[in-house]
């Protein structure tokens, strides 16, 4: 039985450890932030040799949504004989296909791409789409996007620089007012872009490829074998892939680009846990290749091993939990008289949870959404739920390695009232 | 529409900032809170712990010998001693039964995802608390002394640590330093005031009803749940201070 103690007490403190580590992180990027020299984007770089340009949209039963991304793309300020719009429509049951065909006839920039055989899913759609197209650089939307007039023009400059395997944007929710919970997740995706993504570009870390009002270039992107049709996250895996052969990916917080961000609880439960599955299987491929490339310094190792793991926390938590509640039957409560007073605390209490919470602050506070900043203690049940969740999602991506299981690809629900069509 | 005033756009806002003038304000508000809280420490839980005996031995007029003092720091803590109620084998199996349908029947009731979660949790504690009864009711390791001295000096703990975090937190704002350290201040004297009126109603659940409820108390309502009043004091002074600069275009600096 003492074992059995010793051992969940050096459990707890190094899951303690890690919480400080990452409080420490939140803590430096937040003041980074707000305060550090920013690092800008090449917006304002004008060039008139534009490269050609291959627009994706991975659409599975998007019937709701395919006209308006369509429509804005075609108003875009891009040339349009540099252009081409390919939307892939992935084994769609409604009436997505018809959409597409009715716009393709209309307007041949847009060239859509109908799998009816095949794995169904994100990446593969996307490895078959590429592998077709011509432009030099592919960017990619989801199909609940809406994208601006001037948006591909800021986002192909960054391809400019010779070390820029691919940039990212910010996505800002277009149906925040909706309801509590995508008022809640506006607050997430300020702090996710304002803070995360702007403090690891500023301070040359790993800013991350998000997947959607993201670009790369795509010969580079066939040289490297295209996506891994087997992992849920394949922007998570396209950033490693490009970081560990020398590549950079660069933030761009000024190209924003509206989302429709989810409206109910159980879409939104079945998109944390495929982002934290996906997340999960890339930390499982990669951590070595990471750690061992030859051409990332030392800081952007530990960012990205950060990075990497951050979605193995909730469940080093959730096992904390566990532990401290076997201790506690047990009668080993006395941890926290000793130094791991400190950590206790921080791990699980206030502190261990205060410093994500003044990340959202502040990001809000340079957002400006002065009102919106009331609701954060509120996502105290958003941290319950994301445990949960994530833990499931987690454990879901070590059963895949462990067992070689086959991956489906769930889609995201859409809210959004069926849009017109080409007039 | 034309515009008064072009501001500047949130992507690249930021605010002037002075390491220097971070670690003075820090040093004004830390060791002050930190005195306040230590000096007062002894005395509130004398307090609190004297008030609890007196309910429950309200005849006994020597109740003062049954507090336990009880080092910490640069002080001591006071924790009662009192005799609390282990479960009948009824409650204990009404509340495994009771946690377990909860458990079973909540995901398919209309409650939003979040708190169904937090529920759930919750009844997972107390049937891991049932179990322990029904399996090993002689081999409970706590009395009301020992819960209370892990509580008092978890909470303890994380008195001494708002004033830091809240420093750190704010001082890198625009705002006076009167104003911050007042916020931080309220923030303490609140998180002190709650965190003793659940010790006390906590003790009173223990010894009114039973040993059973001691880890749901803990681990469900106890330190777990104190951020969300620290939290809460946090967004509403950011929020004013957000009100105050937003269209004050001498705060904010670009990029540089």
């Amino acid at each position: 039985m003492e074992l059995v103690v010793l051992i969940l007490k050096i459990y707890l403190s190094l899951t303690a450890l890690v919480m400080v580590v990452y409080f420490i992180r939140h803590f430096t990027f937040t003041l980074n932030r707000l305060v550090g020299r920013q690092r800008i984007y090449y917006q304002d770089i004008l060039d008139s040799e534009l490269p050609s340009v291959s627009v994706f949209i991975p659409m599975h039963n998007e019937e709701k949504v395919a006209a308006d991304i369509l429509d804005l793309l075609i108003s875009s300020d891009y040339p349009q004989d540099k252009l081409e719009i390919i939307p892939i429509n992935d084994h769609s049951s409604d009436k997505t296909k018809t959409i597409l065909n009715r716009y393709s006839r209309k307007f041949p920039l847009i060239k859509p791409l109908h799998r009816s055989k095949g794995s169904r899913g994100k990446p593969a759609g996307l490895n078959e789409a590429i592998q077709n197209a011509v432009g030099e650089i592919a960017i990619v939307f989801d199909a609940d996007y809406l994208p601006p007039k001037g948006i591909l023009r800021d986002m192909v400059v960054a391809f400019k620089d010779p070390e820029v395997g691919a940039m990212m944007g910010r996505v800002i929710p277009k149906n925040t007012p909706k309801n509590l919970l995508t008022r809640l997740l506006d607050l997430e995706r300020s702090s996710g872009y304002q803070i995360d993504q702007q403090a690891r570009y500023n301070l040359r870390l790993i800013p991350q490829y998000g997947g959607t009002v993201g670009a790369f270039r795509r010969e580079l992107f066939l040289t490297l074998g295209g996506f891994d049709e087997d992992i849920l996250a394949e922007d998570t895996e396209l950033t490693y892939k490009l970081f560990v052969k020398g590549w950079k990916v660069i933030y761009a917080s000024r190209v924003e680009c509206y989302e429709e961000a989810p409206e109910e609880w159980p879409v939104r439960a079945r998109q944390i846990k495929r982002w934290s599955r996906g997340h999960s299987q890339v930390m499982f491929k990669y951590f070595w290749p990471l750690l061992t490339s030859s051409h990332i310094s030392a800081l952007e190792k530990i960012d990205g091993a950060l990075l990497l793991f951050i979605y193995s926390v909730p469940f080093l938590i959730s096992l904390g939990i566990f532990a401290s509640l076997i201790l506690f039957f047990l009668g080993e409560m006395q941890l926290i008289e000793s130094l791991l007073l400190f950590l206790f605390v921080v791990a699980y209490n206030t502190f261990g949870n205060f410093a994500p919470f003044n990340q959202l602050g502040i990001a809000t506070l340079i957002d400006g959404s002065t009102h919106r900043i009331r609701l954060i203690p509120l996502i105290f049940f958003v941290f319950v739920f994301n445990l949960w969740y994530t833990t499931l999602g987690f454990i879901n991506a070590a059963l895949d390695v462990l067992f070689k299981r086959e991956i489906l690809w769930q889609k995201t629900d859409r809210f959004r009232a069926v849009s017109g069509g080409p007039g | 529409m034309k515009k008064s005033q072009i501001y500047l756009h949130r992507s690249h806002r930021k605010l002037s900032f002075s390491w220097r003038k971070l670690l003075y304000e820090s040093m004004i508000s830390v060791p002050v809170c930190w005195i306040l809280t230590l000096l007062s420490l002894h005395h509130l839980t004398r307090a609190a712990s004297h008030y609890l005996l007196r309910l429950n031995m309200p005849l006994d007029i020597n109740s003062q010998f049954h507090l336990v003092e009880t080092p910490l720091l640069f002080g001591h803590i006071h924790t009662p001693e009192l005799l609390g109620k282990y479960p009948t084998p009824l409650l204990t199996y009404a509340v495994f039964v009771f946690s377990i349908l909860t458990i079973a029947v909540i995901p398919k009731t209309g409650i939003p995802k979040p708190i169904s979660i937090w529920l759930s949790f919750v009844c997972l504690v107390n049937m891991a608390s049932a179990l322990f009864s029904i399996f090993l009711p002689d081999l409970f390791p706590y009395t009301i002394q020992a819960f209370c001295e892990i509580f008092l000096k978890t909470e303890a703990a994380i008195w001494l640590f708002i004033p830091v975090i809240m420093s750190f937190s704010f001082l890198p704002l625009p705002s006076s330093l009167v104003s911050k350290f007042l916020t931080i201040l309220f923030t303490l004297i609140y998180a002190i005031t709650f965190g003793l009126v659940r010790y006390i109603l906590f003790v009173l659940v223990l010894t009114n009803f039973s040993y059973l409820f001691m880890a749901v108390l803990f681990f469900c309502f106890g330190p777990f749940i104190d951020f969300i009043p620290i939290v809460g004091v946090y967004s509403v002074y950011v929020s004013y201070v957000s009100g105050k600069i937003n269209r004050d275009l001498r705060v904010w600096n670009w990029s540089y």
